[in-house]
C-alpha cells in the first residue's frame, strides 16, 4: 500500500505544478495503459485429444494498484505466453496471469520485472458515469505500436450479454468511443479516474461499443481476496414478469403490490429449500421489484438480476415473497449455477473424454455444440433440445451431465458402429450413464462377453465384444495418435 | 402466369436436347395438359388463405375415362381444368382420387365429349425394365407436346409419409422442367408417372406402374381405401456380427431389427419391439431390409404395399427370444387424419382457436414448413424434438395432437404476453386437453374467474375468462379475423 500513496502524491506533485496552465491536476494515463500480445491455444473439441493451433492476438490493459494489470479474461485466456508493452519502452515483458475471471470478463496480470513499473502511472477506480457525459478510451485497438485515444459519450448503461462466456448477462456500460479489436482490456476514463474496461463491440453497428462498469470491476476484486476466484451467483430460480393484470389477480397481489413470479426453482441451486414455483418476488435486499422486472437504477430502471450480480457466493440474499397470498420474509445464501450441460464457452480447460475400443465419449457441452459450424442451427437436433431444455422440461434429472457419443474411430472391432456420432448414452451393460466416469465404470463390466450400449431415440443397442476390447484400444490408441485414451478430469 | 412463362422460356433453351416434335404428336390421344390453380394456407395468419399459383401439368388418360397425374401437382388446389390435343379449350375437372402417400391422383371430367378423340393408356407389366428405352412426354407452352428420352437408373422403395413405400423408378432425362404427372412409356405402355425432377442431376423421379395398378384395383369396388398403413422403426442387421449374435441370428441370414410399433400400425398386436423380421409372405429379408423382386433388389416395405390391399393379411417370420416365430396380421387402413403431429398438410387449412388474442394451433409439419425452406434449423428447438418424436408420441391417442401458442395478437388483454411464440400447451386450468376442440369446450364451459394456460417450459399464462371473452370480439375485428376459431381444418 505505500507505493501507491508514493504514487499518488506524486501525481498530485506534477498537478501542482501544472496549475500554472490549467486547473485541472494531469494524470498521464497512457503511462498507465499497456499493450497486451498473447499466445493461446485451444483445445479440439472433436478429437478431445488434440489442440488446435496456437493463435496470437493483442489487446490492452490497465495498471493498477498493488502493480497488478487489469484487463479482460478474452485478452489473456487459454494464454500460453504472454507480453506487455509500455508505449514508451521499447521492452517487452512477460506476465503472467494471477487471476481470471471468464463470467465478467475480466483478469489481473503480473509482470515479475521491476522494471516493467518504471515510469508509470497507477489507475485508480471511479464509480458510473453519467449518461451522455464523456469518457475517453484508452489502447491499441488493431494492433498498432502508438496508444489509440478515443472520446465518446456514455449512450446506455444496461444489462447485457458478456460474449467471452455467452449466455450470461451483467451490468454493461455502452459508448460511442469507437471500440475495436485490440482496444479490449483498455481503460475508459473520466476525471482521471478508471470507469470502466472496453471489452466488446456490437457486431451489427457501428460506433456501438461496451465497457464493463467499476461494480462489476469491484466484484471481481473483492472476490479475489481469499486468493480464489468464484465467480457470480444465481438467485437459484427462474422467473417471470408478471404483466399481465389478470396474473396479479389470480396471483391475489393487492393494487400496490408489485413483482415477478417463480417459474421453477433450480435444482442443485441456493433457492432449493427457501422458494417455490408460484411464489411472487416481490423485493430483493428491501429493493421493491416492479412486474417488468426491474428495480430502479440511477435515473432509469434496470433488470433485477444486478442486485444478485453485486453479491458473492455465499452471500445471503433477503426476499419479500407472497406465496399463497401470505407475505414471507425468506434469507438464504446464494449459490453458483448448477449446471448439467455447460451453457457456457469454457476456457483453460480440456475437454474430458473416454474412448472405449473407438468409440469416443464425452459429456454433452457448448462447447461440443460449437464444433457446428453455425451451430444453433445445424447441429443434432436431439443434442440442441437436450441443451435448450434439459431444466425447463425436467429432462433426465438423474443425468448429472449428458454423456455422448461424439463419434467411432474406425477399427476393425466395432466397422459396424463406425457410422455412430452424436448419440446420448443411456446406458452401457445394463448401467445407467450419468456421468463420463460412469462409462470408464461400467466397461469393467461386460454382460456375457459383450459391451451394450444403449442410447437415446432408439431400441437398437451399440454392441461391442469385450474380448476384443484390449486389441483395439491398442490399435486405436497407435493408429490415431492418441496419447491417452481417457481424460475424466 | 409467371410460373408459365418461366417454364416456356426455359424449354427453349432445352429444344436441342428434345426430340422432334412429330414424333410425340402421336402420344398426343393419350396424354393431357392439366391447368391447377392453388392456394396454400398462411399458418401465420391461419383464418385467412396465402398466395394464389397457377401451374401447367401433365396427366394421361386410363381406363374408364378418367385422368392420372401426381397428387402433389394437385395439393390445395381451387380450380383444375384439363385439355386436350393442344387446342385452348378448358374443360372443368374434379378430383376423384387424390392419395398424397403414393403421390398418384385420379381425375374425373363431367364433360364426356373430353374423351372423344382420347383413348386409355396400356400399363407396362411388371417386370424388369433395365435396358429398355423410355420416353418421357412434356406439354410444351400447353400446345406442343415434346417427347424426351430416358435411361433408367434405378429403381428402389421411395417413401411417403406415413411410411408408405412406393415403387419408384428414376430415370435420367434432358428434361430442365416438370416432374408434375408426365408419363413415362416403354414400347408404348406406361410404365410410370413423373412425380418430381432433381434438375441439378437431371434425375426424373417416376412412380412405377404397379402402383398405379393398384390405385386402380383399390378403386375397382367404388371406394379407394388407400396404402395399407406400416408405421414401424426398425434397423437393418446388417452384417454386424456382434448385433447378430446378441440377438442368435443365425449366419447367413438376414433380417430387420424392430426398434419401435406404435400402437395405431397395423401388426402392433402381434409384432414387438427387438423382433428380428426374417421373411414376409415366403420372401426371405436379407440384411440390408431387401427381398428379391422383379426389378431387382427392394426394401421390405414393398411386400407390405406395392401389391396389397386394406383387409389383405399378411404373413411374417420373425426372430424373438431366439426363437422363430410366424406371425399373421390385417392390414389397416392410414387413419384419417393420421399422427400425433399431422404430417400431410395438402389440402386441409391450418386449425386454430384465438382465446383473448391468443392464437392457439396444432403442430403440423405444415406449421413448421411454413417457417421457411430451412425450417429444420430455424424453427423452435422443442417444436423439432415433437415433431421427431411422432412415433412415439402417437400412442397418446388418436385425436390427440400437440396444441400451441403460436403467437399473440396484442391487445391490453394479453399485455405480458404479447412476445411469448411457439410455446407446447401442457394443461389448462390444471387440465390437460387433447385438442384445440376440446380445448375450446374447457374454456366455454369454465365457470372459473380465470384460465390457466400451462406451456412447457414452465411457463403459465393467466387471463381473466369472461374479460378475455368479452375482448376477444373487438381483436377479431381489429385484425380484420372472420372467425375466432377453425377446429375442422377444412
Amino acid at each position: 500500500m505505500k507505493s501507491i500513496r508514493f504514487i499518488l502524491a506524486s501525481a498530485l506533485l506534477i498537478g501542482l505544478s501544472a496549475t500554472v496552465e490549467g486547473k485541472k491536476p494531469i494524470l498521464d494515463v497512457s503511462r498507465g495503459t499497456v499493450k497486451i500480445i498473447r499466445t493461446a491455444i485451444r483445445p479440439d473439441y472433436n478429437l478431445p485429444w488434440k489442440m488446435k493451433e496456437p493463435e496470437t492476438a493483442v489487446g490492452s490493459g490497465a495498471i493498477i494498484h498493488d502493480n497488478m494489470i487489469l484487463t479482460n479474461a478474452h485478452v489473456v485466456s487459454d494464454a500460453t505466453y504472454i507480453l506487455v508493452k509500455k508505449e514508451i519502452d521499447p521492452e517487452t515483458y512477460e506476465a503472467e496471469i494471477m487471476y481470471i475471471a471468464h463470467d465478467c470478463d475480466l483478469a489481473l496480470l503480473r509482470v515479475n520485472d521491476r522494471r516493467f513499473y518504471e515510469n508509470t502511472e497507477t489507475l485508480e477506480l471511479g464509480g458510473i458515469p453519467e449518461l451522455r457525459s464523456k469518457v475517453t478510451t484508452y489502447g491499441y485497438p488493431m494492433g498498432g505500436s502508438r496508444i489509440s485515444i478515443t472520446e465518446g459519450v456514455t449512450s446506455r448503461i444496461e444489462i447485457g450479454e458478456y460474449s467471452h462466456i455467452g449466455s450470461v448477462s451483467f451490468l454493461m456500460i455502452q459508448t460511442d468511443a469507437a471500440i475495436n479489436p485490440g482496444n479490449s482490456g483498455g481503460p475508459v476514463m473520466q476525471n482521471n479516474r478508471i470507469v470502466g474496461v472496453a471489452f466488446q463491440a456490437s457486431a451489427n453497428s457501428d460506433n456501438i461499443g461496451y465497457m464493463i462498469p467499476v461494480p462489476i470491476i469491484r466484484h471481481f476484486l473483492k472476490d479475489i481476496k481469499d486468493g480464489r476466484y468464484d465467480g457470480f451467483p444465481m438467485l437459484g430460480v427462474f422467473t417471470d414478469p408478471l404483466e399481465n393484470i389478470s396474473y396479479r389477480r389470480y396471483l391475489g397481489m393487492k393494487d400496490g403490490q408489485s413483482g415477478v413470479i417463480v417459474t421453477m426453482v433450480i435444482p442443485g441451486g441456493g433457492a432449493e429449500k427457501s422458494l417455490q414455483a408460484g411464489d411472487v418476488i416481490m423485493s430483493i435486499d428491501s429493493v421493491p421489484v416492479a412486474n417488468d422486472s426491474t428495480i430502479r437504477f440511477m435515473q432509469g430502471r434496470i433488470f433485477y438480476s444486478y442486485l444478485i450480480d453485486l453479491k458473492q457466493i455465499n452471500e445471503q440474499v433477503s426476499l419479500t415473497v407472497l406465496r399463497k397470498g401470505k407475505v414471507l420474509h425468506i434469507r438464504y445464501p446464494l449459490k453458483a449455477y448448477p449446471y448439467r450441460i455447460s451453457w457456457f464457452n469454457e476456457y483453460e480447460k480440456l475437454p474430458r473424454y473416454c474412448i472405449v475400443g473407438g468409440v469416443i465419449f464425452q459429456p454433452l457441452s457448448k462447447e461440443f455444440l460449437k464444433t457446428w459450424n453455425k451451430w444453433w442451427h445445424t447441429a443434432d437436433r436431439r443434442l440442441l433440445y437436450y441443451y435448450a431444455c434439459h431444466i425447463s422440461d425436467n429432462l433426465f434429472p438423474e443425468r448429472k451431465e449428458f454423456i455422448l457419443i461424439n463419434r467411432v474411430l474406425p477399427d476393425q472391432a466395432n466397422t459396424y458402429l463406425s457410422d455412430v456420432h452424436d448419440r446420448v448414452v443411456d446406458s452401457i451393460n445394463n448401467v445407467k450413464i450419468t456421468t463420463l466416469n460412469d462409462v470408464a465404470e461400467a466397461v469393467r463390466k461386460p454382460v456375457d462377453g459383450y459391451h451394450i450400449i444403449r442410447i437415446d431415440g432408439t431400441s437398437c443397442p451399440l454392441i461391442l465384444k469385450a474380448s476384443e476390447m484390449k486389441e483395439a484400444d491398442r490399435r486405436v490408441k497407435e493408429k490415431y495418435d492418441i496419447p491417452s485414451l481417457m481424460r475424466l478430469q | 402466369m409467371r410460373h408459365l412463362i418461366i417454364i416456356s422460356m426455359i424449354m427453349t433453351f432445352a429444344m436441342p436436347w428434345s426430340v422432334s416434335t412429330a414424333a410425340a404428336q402421336s402420344f398426343d390421344d393419350r396424354i393431357v395438359n392439366i391447368l391447377v390453380t392453388s392456394q396454400k394456407h398462411d399458418y401465420g395468419s391461419p383464418w385467412q388463405q396465402g398466395e394464389i399459383r397457377r401451374a401447367s401439368i401433365a396427366g394421361c388418360v386410363i381406363e374408364g375415362k378418367r385422368i392420372l397425374t401426381s397428387s402433389y401437382s394437385l395439393a390445395d388446389h381451387v380450380l383444375i381444368e384439363v385439355m386436350k390435343k393442344g387446342e385452348s379449350r378448358k374443360y372443368a375437372a374434379t378430383v376423384e382420387i387424390k392419395d398424397y402417400h403414393c403421390g398418384l391422383a385420379l381425375l374425373h371430367v363431367e364433360d364426356e365429349t373430353f374423351f372423344n378423340g382420347l383413348k386409355p393408356v396400356a400399363l407396362l407389366p411388371v417386370g424388369s425394365m433395365a435396358g429398355r428405352s423410355a420416353k418421357v412426354y412434356k406439354w410444351d407452352s400447353m400446345s406442343s407436346l415434346k417427347e424426351y428420352l430416358a435411361e433408367l437408373t434405378k429403381t428402389s422403395i421411395r417413401f411417403y409419409e406415413p411410411n408408405c413405400g412406393v415403387l419408384m423408378h428414376q430415370f435420367s432425362t434432358s428434361m430442365n422442367e416438370g416432374g408434375d404427372g408426365e408419363p413415362v412409356f416403354i414400347d408404348n405402355m406406361l410404365a410410370g408417372m413423373a412425380t418430381g425432377l432433381n434438375a441439378e442431376t437431371k434425375t426424373l423421379f417416376v412412380i412405377g406402374s404397379d402402383m398405379v395398378h393398384r390405385m386402380i384395383r383399390d378403386a375397382a369396388d367404388g371406394t379407394y381405401d388407400g396404402i395399407p398403413f406400416f408405421w414401424i422403426d426398425g434397423v437393418d442387421l446388417q452384417s454386424d456380427v456382434n448385433l447378430r449374435e446378441y440377438y442368435g441370428v443365425a449366419p447367413g441370414e438376414g433380417g430387420v431389427l424392430v426398434t419401435q410399433v406404435p400402437g395405431i400400425s397395423s401388426g402392433s398386436d402381434v409384432l414387438k419391439k427387438d423382433d428380428i423380421i426374417l421373411s414376409i409372405e415366403g420372401h426371405a429379408i436379407d440384411d440390408r431390409g431387401n427381398y428379391v423382386s422383379p426389378y431387382g433388389k427392394l426394401y421390405f416395405y414393398g411386400l407390405i404395399q406395392l401389391d396389397r390391399f386394406v383387409g389383405d393379411e399378411v404373413s411374417m417370420t420373425v426372430l424373438r427370444d431366439r426363437k422363430k416365430i410366424n406371425l399373421r396380421f390385417k392390414l389397416k387402413a392410414i387413419p384419417g387424419d393420421c399422427c400425433t403431429v399431422p404430417i400431410i398438410s395438402a389440402d386441409s387449412g391450418p386449425r386454430y382457436f384465438i382465446f383473448g388474442g391468443l392464437i392457439f394451433q396444432e403442430l403440423s409439419a405444415g406449421y413448421l414448413e411454413s417457417q421457411g425452406k430451412d425450417w429444420k434449423q430455424i424453427a423452435d428447438k422443442r417444436l423439432l424434438y415433437y415433431f421427431d418424436s411422432i412415433k412415439g408420441l402417437s400412442d397418446r391417442g388418436p385425436d390427440t395432437r400437440i396444441i400451441i401458442l403460436s403467437r399473440a395478437l396484442p391487445d391490453p388483454v394479453n399485455k405480458g404476453y404479447q412476445y411469448l411464440k411457439d410455446l407446447v400447451l401442457t394443461s389448462i386450468n390444471g387440465k390437460p386437453v387433447k385438442n384445440l376442440a376440446e380445448m375450446k369446450t374447457t374454456i366455454d364451459s369454465s365457470s372459473d374467474r380465470f384460465v390457466v394456460f400451462k406451456f412447457a417450459g414452465e411457463i403459465t399464462v393467466v387471463l381473466d375468462r369472461e374479460l378475455a371473452a368479452k375482448q376477444s370480439k373487438r381483436i377479431l375485428m381489429k385484425y380484420n379475423i372472420n372467425s375466432s376459431h377453425n377446429l375442422s381444418g377444412k
